[in-house]
């Protein structure tokens, strides 16, 4: 369990996974680059970790992994064009 | 080889829509010079590059297309500031849902209007999946480029 809210836990999320995002694209391209490899590491373990929590407490966020239950959870609300706009 | 996440790739919080930057940024995504085009190109290319560096960068940045372009992306059905419109800025006049092997079975079409008025031209779009095209609408955007539409 954790004490952040949803939209702290998907705020923290957003952001590791887009700090990926663009270093997976430098690392295309840099292979070798040892800074940018602990860069990514760095952020790999801050994103699994809000991960999980976040499917613990809120959720499946992939369909690979949707936690046990009598209906399929996957379907639920929201869907990511819901909610803000 | 493609998974999703059920997330935006970057929050979206619009305060005020606007239908006319929302259909040029949409023009952007379908025909033969867009977004998607690129990416399809990139995803077809990579699979002859004799260097692993590229084959990443191709299918990294071909697969970002679809995610950029979708999010924020938002329904504006019945909104009065302008009809939504399809990939290639062609305004749809009706949407209806196809519920594949659910009881009631309702039918579903898409409709894209070819201009204003109505015509005899009413290409039908339907299957199983129905991809919904949404309108992609932004704060940031300003509002008198309508001027360069030509549709």
């Amino acid at each position: 369990m954790t004490n952040k809210s949803r939209e702290q836990l998907m705020c923290i999320i957003t952001e590791a996974s887009f700090a990926i995002d663009d270093c997976k694209l430098y690392l295309d391209t840099h292979p070798c680059d040892r800074e940018a490899l602990d860069y990514y590491q760095t952020y790999r373990k801050i994103r699994k970790e809000a991960m999980k929590d976040y499917r613990d407490c809120y959720g499946p966020l992939s369909a690979y992994d949707v936690a046990d239950a009598n209906v399929w959870t996957w379907i639920n609300a929201p869907w990511p064009w819901e909610g803000a706009c | 080889m493609w998974n999703y996440e059920k997330r935006l790739q970057y929050p979206v919080n619009i305060k005020n829509s606007n239908a006319k930057a929302a259909r040029f940024i949409i023009t952007q995504f379908g025909g033969p010079d867009g977004e998607l085009a690129a990416s399809m190109r990139y995803l077809s290319q990579r699979y002859t590059m004799p260097y692993k560096e590229v084959c990443g960068v191709l299918t990294d940045i071909g697969s970002e297309v679809p995610v950029l372009s979708r999010r924020g992306y938002k329904p504006a059905w019945g909104q009065d500031s302008g009809h939504p419109i399809d990939s290639m800025g062609i305004e749809v006049s009706k949407l209806h849902f196809s519920f594949a092997g659910r009881k009631d079975k309702r039918k579903c079409e898409v409709i894209p209007m070819m201009d204003k008025e109505k015509t005899t031209a009413r290409p039908v779009l339907s299957g199983k999946w129905i991809n919904i095209m949404l309108i992609f609408c932004t704060e940031h955007i300003e509002p008198d480029i309508g001027t360069s539409v030509s549709r």
